[in-house]
């Protein structure tokens, strides 16, 4: 079954022709070439998939694009302003919260969330944050601190 | 890729009710169970129904003395719901830490509950609540008790078409208090292996009118542990009740031997442990124990 769905992704307007069974990773990979958006577990429990949908955090492994429709989405692609970094990339580079970068997108999301709702985050509350986030190579510490450091 | 199927999106009740009659249908609220069971084949719908926008299933408010807890609310808005504090705030808490942000964002408390999982974090809070299933469905409205709602693993009592739409709530008397507590294996993103819910409704003096307890993964449902109830009702909760409460916790309990995220030797004991925890917690200093 195809249904006609209309959505905004990174203040782009996108319509498209989706099947009821496609996921929203799926549509941003896929189809419309968004490959920033990672599939890790695929059963919602690592994060590499986060994407902020209307605003907030949510598993895009778990949401069908159909479900997404008239909503706005934000992904990795969409932080940076042209050649200018988001703060919070700039701040993942500076204290060297990258290593293999598939959790990256997924973690700088979720911090932009945060940092949306609360621009003066404490760990306890990046922790929190970030309490659904696999990373394999970093040990979270540099994570935590670039989040804790970005520029306001 | 998902197994392919087709999605509705009905905006009425009845149109809703109609297409869950059918065989091979899926309710879809938050996802977060549904889609992971389609995709590790667990679950093959042929019609997935999503059941979003149905305003019967929306909203938490007073009716009389119970609050109406819509189905479609996710733990994120009990969270940060204002009823949902104070006598009811035992559901905030449980409702808190499932999964992560972005799960609680999506994951709503009708489909935890329906999902019928043992270990269900909202359900022990529920039941400790005494919330009432409503129903509605091809025969009209019904609702029962919480722990009947629940037939077993994975198993409810929904019949063909029908829908869960919320719960009503009685709502403790001023001064009762509540806690969740459990334990995973890792501090964030993990299920329970082990929840207990704790009421406490205030008698006289340091005598507890009534205490109410209930528990997730210890059995194939969750469940309410009355036994251990009754001997610490209209007591002082002193060392001596408490021993024995533990001790009928512990005997009243079944998990099972193939339990996936702990033994059933550390969660008879550990049944005990939160116990302990949750009355210390909820009582004080009034606590003798």
């Amino acid at each position: 079954m195809k249904h006609q769905i209309r959505v905004k992704v990174n203040a782009e307007t996108h319509e498209a022709q989706v099947s009821s069974e496609l996921t929203l990773l799926e549509f941003l990979r896929d189809t419309l070439g968004l490959t920033g958006t990672k599939m890790g577990c695929g059963n919602g429990e690592c994060g590499a998939c986060t994407v902020l949908l209307s605003g907030a955090p949510v598993r895009s492994c778990l949401i069908l694009a159909v479900e997404a429709d008239g909503q706005e989405i934000l992904t990795v692609e969409g932080l940076a302003r042209g050649d200018r970094l988001h703060p919070l990339q700039e701040a993942f580079l500076e204290k060297g919260a990258v290593q293999c970068g598939f959790c990256t997108p997924g973690m700088l999301l979720a911090a932009k969330a945060l940092v949306d709702r609360q621009p003066d985050p404490d760990l306890k509350d990046v922790k929190e944050a970030l309490g659904g986030h696999l990373c394999r190579c970093t040990g979270y510490e540099s994570i935590f601190e670039a989040i804790l450091a970005h520029p306001r | 890729m998902l197994r392919p199927f087709d999605y509705y999106r009905p905006r009425t009740l009845s149109e809703a009710i109609k297409l869950l009659s059918e065989t091979g249908a899926a309710a879809l609220a938050g996802g977060t169970d549904l889609l992971v069971n389609i995709r590790s084949g667990k679950e093959s719908p042929q019609v997935v129904v999503d059941l979003k926008d149905l305003p019967e299933l929306h909203g938490i408010h007073l009716e009389g003395d119970k609050v109406w807890l819509g189905a479609l609310t996710t733990m994120g808005e009990i969270v940060n719901a204002a009823a949902f504090r104070g006598p009811l705030g035992i559901l905030s808490e449980a409702a808190s830490v499932v999964g992560c942000c972005e799960i609680r964002r999506r994951a709503t408390v009708g489909g935890n509950i329906c999902n019928a999982s043992p270990g269900a974090d909202t359900a022990p809070a529920l039941l400790a609540l005494e919330a009432e299933a409503a129903i509605r469905g091809p025969g009209g409205a019904r609702s029962m008790p919480l722990p009947a709602f629940y037939l077993g693993p994975g198993r409810t009592a929904l019949g063909p078409g029908e829908i869960l739409s919320g719960f009503f709530i009685p709502r403790p008397p001023e001064g009762s208090r509540g806690t969740y507590l459990r334990r995973t294996r890792v501090k964030g993103m993990d299920l329970a292996g082990i929840g207990l819910a704790a009421l406490v409704i205030p008698g006289h003096g340091k005598r507890n009118h009534e205490v109410r307890l209930a528990l997730g993964a210890v059995a194939p449902t969750p469940v309410r542990a009355r036994e251990a109830e009754i001997l610490l009702q209209d007591q002082v909760v002193d060392a001596l009740s408490l021993t024995r409460a533990k001790e009928v916790l512990r005997r009243s309990i079944s998990p099972r031997a193939t339990s996936l995220r702990a033994s059933p030797e550390y969660k008879r004991e550990m049944a005990g442990v939160l116990l302990e925890m949750a009355l210390s917690k909820l009582l004080g200093e009034e606590y003798a124990g």
